[in-house]
């Protein structure tokens, strides 16, 4: 295999200058951007997903490597075979992406990144634990049968993460219409992470939001609508362990005390929220709702200033 | 990942945290009052009707009921808010001016409002004549 750098290990710096800068423009703008606690737990959750990776980067190279013996083509390091696997690795996460928010097994490992109610950089790298055990590698196993290098795919990859970090801020409003028209941007981010009804389950971009436009799953920020972050069932702690495994624990209770196997399945495999008795909220259900209760604002305007805090912040 | 890049992570981590805290971010949050309750109430859970809120007197936490018989109850979390869907009237227990109502979750903890005498007593008659259950989601 060729030999290409790691882009995540040469951006770490970067990213812990911009944590900072972040930090101190949030001080002067909106101090709430950002709590201590939250960050901490975001940090070291990021933290233990580089530990997590590192034990099992090796397994998922190894895979990788052994399936390019059965490549349909001989690509290699070809110009546009650059191009083409950036577009397809960025693919590759966008339906991993849509997957991890519709099946509650790869929520489960997802879940995470998206449990702080805190929007800001160190949000970004508040990453799983438990990637390498839900599968997700696999969605881009289909690339390496194509027959581009893993060596490529794995710099692509790389490139890919380092490329979502900017764009967890509010401190960015909105970038030139081209960029917004082509790119995921902090706008269209903040979207996905929003929990508001009109928002859930959309703009599962990596780098490119022409993803989420072609296949319907696209939805702008709107001024009328300021997103609110985190989950539907936030957390209401800062427990490290209870972060990084909450969603496995309630799949196994769920499973062990349900009867039935189709039950058992739908609580893996269903909707993050399905339960066999409608109990719970999916966010279709929560969709649902909001639209019979009609709250849907008929003004589709864009967001033209950065998002202020719910009022809930005081001395 | 090398051992020293471990520990230059956590040491950058704590820093990080640590100056997040010497900046004084993250003020905790306060409900002001019924009307705000309300608002986040349905914010949390969508189609939420509000009919009756109670908030404690520290604004730390709120109760609010709803038309269908659900309840949300809502408490400070870091610079933030966080809520429980109840669809029928928790369990609850009053202590003269004191509600503590129970989530059922021990990390989430139970809802302590200071709601005055009065106010939880009515309070605690309102649950009790909704109570069906406690399902919560």
């Amino acid at each position: 295999m060729n030999e290409l750098p790691d882009p995540v290990q040469y951006a770490v710096p970067a990213f812990v200058i911009l944590v900072l800068l972040e930090m101190l423009v949030a001080r002067r703008v909106d101090p709430s951007r950002y709590e201590p606690k939250d960050t901490l737990t975001s940090l070291l959750l990021g933290t233990g997903s580089t530990i997590a990776g590192a034990l099992t980067g090796s397994a998922v190279i190894g895979l990788s490597v052994w399936l390019y013996q059965f490549r349909l083509f001989d690509i290699g390091y070809v110009w546009w075979a650059w191009i083409l696997v950036f577009l397809l690795d960025d693919l590759a996460y966008y339906v991993f992406h849509r997957m991890a928010h519709r099946v509650r097994w790869f929520w489960a490992s997802h879940v995470i990144h998206h449990s702080s109610q805190h929007y800001n950089l160190s949000t970004a790298l508040r990453q799983t634990w438990t990637g390498f055990f839900s599968l997700s590698f696999a969605f881009s196993l289909p690339i390496v049968l194509i027959g581009f290098p893993v060596e490529m795919l794995i710099f692509a990859s790389g490139v890919n993460l380092v490329y979502q970090f900017w764009i967890h801020t509010e401190a960015i409003d909105r970038m030139p219409r081209w960029f917004e028209t082509v790119f995921n941007t902090p706008s269209h981010h903040r979207v996905h992470h929003a929990t508001n009804p009109r928002y859930l389950d959309r703009n599962y971009a990596g780098m490119l939001i022409i993803w989420d436009r072609m296949f319907g799953t696209f939805e702008v920020e709107r001024r009328d609508d300021q997103p609110r972050y985190g989950i539907i069932k936030n957390l209401g702690s800062f427990n490290l362990l209870w972060a990084a495994f909450h969603e496995w624990i309630g799949i196994a209770k769920d499973v062990a005390t349900v009867p039935g196997i189709r039950n058992k399945l739908g609580y893996i495999f269903r909707p993050p929220g399905w339960s066999h008795d409608g109990s719970r909220d999916t966010s279709d259900t929560i969709k649902a709702r909001w639209r019979e209760s009609g709250a849907e604002p008929n003004d589709g305007e864009i967001s033209a200033s950065v998002p202020a805090k719910a009022g809930t912040q005081g001395g | 990942m090398s051992l020293v890049a471990l520990i230059g992570s956590l040491v950058a981590v704590f820093a990080l945290a640590a100056i997040a805290w010497l900046l004084g971010m993250g003020r905790t949050p306060r409900i002001a009052d019924t009307a705000q309750a309300e608002r986040l109430a349905r914010d949390a859970h969508s189609g939420f009707v509000p009919t009756d809120a109670a908030v404690s007197r520290d604004g730390k936490t709120a109760l609010v009921a709803g038309r269908d018989g659900d309840f949300v109850a809502l408490r400070e979390h870091g610079a933030n808010i966080a809520a429980r869907v109840f669809r029928h009237a928790p369990d609850m227990r009053r202590d003269d001016a004191i509600l503590t109502v129970a989530t059922g979750e021990r990390l989430f903890g139970d809802l302590r409002l200071d709601l005055g005498e009065a106010d939880a007593a009515r309070w605690q008659g309102v649950l009790a004549g909704r109570h069906g259950g406690g399902a919560d989601e």
